[in-house]
């Protein structure tokens, strides 16, 4: 057990952040309650908390978080996500930072076409300059759906395709992202961050979805 | 260490059990190339979806469906001209339905159109005469023949044109400033649309074809499609439909410079709630040929063919008439 825990530390500690805002004063304040909301594809509403400690065999601070986001359009667990990970500083030099993040997600839609429940694992590296009260990086992202569950619509069936399969999908593909983010701190507690992030496929091919993904997170310490 | 060896297996063995997405047939049927009993033709090297009803020495109606990136499945119900006695022709066009598919650099706006042209030589004899009709996207398609071939050696007689988005660059802005500008972007259709693009990236052609069929009904109201009846496709060309676009939108295009030369009779058939394509925009179009008709069926949006066949093969029988384009015609 204490042999995994180490591993996935590791890991953690190798591995980068959209959270990046995480990484600022941590050592003030340890916990952060925080509500995203943006597109990201679609109109999202997402709460999450996180915990920051000290790791001391590798002395370095580290972030765990658990978020829950939901469709604006149709909330509720049919359309939702939920994703735990970890942000970490992987190098630093002053307050020049490489921040990592890693995170697996469980998420779920229902569509006109499809009901799909998929299974995530994903890593975000910030790079930038983070101060005591703002920061602001660049950022790559990488999400990549492990496998999926497809039941398809009897309106795809009647629609496009009768003879579609149901079932447990492999390797249904991930997004790049590649964005900008930056944050500040206002009245010691509140924390603003804003972040536009453009994706693309594995492949680097042009997204078929929305061009342009853009979050904005409002985070209280204590 | 055993332990952790034999979790591994399992989850390998458990991966390698599941469906592959991009496999021909699981999340879209399978193309003429994935399975040999499709019915098809050959043009230029490459392989495409075809069907032709009624008799091979009737004169020919050529059916072109709309996108692009469409198929012809939804307009099906026009071989019912077969049984008047004309020869009914359906392709899906490169890249799309259930034609083979290419990728992104294999197209070009020349070979596109020529497509047109050896699908015409290829399915219609020489000599014989013959009718398009065109659904938004192929009625599009179908003017930029005419405008390059004109009516062919005089074996074009007509066409019908239904809901044509432009027939020039500036045009096309236009219209799918109003197309897209009546997407609802907080509504469930687009957001689903969005969202599941997480679930399932568009990497690969099956993939990128599968998620597109989101946006093939209901994403863009103004059309007014009928939710409890929609047009049925096979697969939509996600490459094709991106590329075609993307080349007009960087080469620009203007498929009205030739069109005064056709003086055979074209016969625009619309529905009166499409709200992109409206009465004022498919007289603007129509004004490019010397001698155009209007009409307008009442109650039904874009996806006329589908939704009201009686009432298109009604106008569209009246219109053969109207040009002589009878049985037995030469």
């Amino acid at each position: 057990m204490q042999r995994l825990i180490t591993m996935t530390l590791t890991m953690l500690a190798l591995a980068g952040s959209a959270q990046a805002h995480t990484v600022t004063r941590t050592d003030e304040t340890s916990n952060k309650a925080y509500l995203r909301t943006g597109v990201e594809p679609t109109t999202m509403l997402t709460v999450g908390v996180q915990r920051s400690f000290r790791l001391a065999p590798l002395d370095r601070d580290i972030m765990p978080y658990i978020e829950w986001g939901t469709s604006v359009v149709r909330p509720g667990w049919g359309n939702s996500e939920l994703t735990v990970g970890a942000t970490m500083v992987a190098v630093e030099y002053g307050r020049l930072k490489l921040v990592n993040r890693l995170f697996v997600t469980a998420g779920a839609v229902e569509t006109i076409n499809f009901d799909s429940k998929r299974f995530a694992v994903g890593d975000a590296i910030a790079a930038g300059f983070y101060d005591r009260i703002w920061f602001v990086a660049g950022t790559v992202e990488y999400e990549h759906n492990v496998i999926n569950r497809i039941d398809h619509t009897d309106h795809y069936r009647t629609t496009f395709y009768e003879d579609a399969e149901d079932g447990w999908y492999r390797g249904a593909g991930g997004t790049v992202q590649f964005g900008i983010e930056g944050g500040v701190t206002l009245l010691e507690r509140l924390d603003l961050h804003l972040e536009v992030k453009m994706p693309f496929t594995e492949r680097f091919a042009s997204y078929n979805g929305s061009p342009l993904h853009a979050n904005f997170v409002t985070g209280y310490r204590f | 260490m055993k332990r952790h060896s034999l979790h591994y297996l399992l989850a390998g063995l458990a991966l390698a059990g599941c469906l592959d997405p991009d496999e021909p047939g699981n999340l879209v049927p399978a193309t003429v190339d994935e399975d040999p009993s499709l019915p098809r033709i050959e043009v230029a090297g490459a392989l495409f979806h075809c069907q032709s009803f009624g008799a091979p020495e009737a004169p020919t109606v050529m059916v072109l469906h709309g996108g692009p990136g469409a198929d012809y499945r939804g307009l099906l119900p026009l071989k019912a001209l077969a049984d008047d006695g004309y020869r009914v022709v359906f392709w899906d066009q490169r890249g799309t339905g259930l034609s083979q598919r290419f990728d992104s650099a294999e197209y070009t706006l020349p070979g596109y159109l020529e497509d047109l042209r050896l699908v015409i030589e290829q399915t219609v004899p020489p000599a014989q005469p013959f009718v398009i009709i065109g659904h938004s996207w192929g009625a599009m398609y179908a003017t930029w023949f005419i405008n390059e071939h004109g009516d062919y050696g005089g074996r074009l007689r007509g066409a019908i044109l239904s809901e044509p988005g432009a027939f020039t660059k500036a045009q096309l802005d236009d219209y799918l400033d109003r197309l897209m500008g009546s997407v609802d972007l907080t509504g469930e259709d687009f957001n689903d649309a969005l969202w599941a693009d997480q679930f399932m990236s568009a990497g690969d052609h099956a993939r990128a074809d599968y998620m597109s069929a989101f946006f093939a009904l209901p994403a863009t109201p103004s059309d007014h499609i009928d939710r409890a009846n929609p047009a049925p496709f096979w697969r939509v060309g996600a490459v094709v439909k991106s590329k075609l676009l993307n080349l007009a939108d960087e080469q620009g295009f203007d498929w009205t410079t030739n069109l005064a030369t056709f003086t055979h009779k074209v016969l625009f058939l619309r529905g009166d709630l499409n709200e992109a394509a409206t009465l004022e925009h498919q007289q603007m179009l129509a004004a490019s040929y010397p001698n155009a008709e209007m009409v307008t069926l009442a109650n039904v949006g874009h996806e006329m063919i589908w939704e009201r066949p009686d009432e298109y093969l009604a106008h569209t029988r009246a219109y053969f008439q109207s040009i002589g384009f009878v049985e037995g015609v030469q």
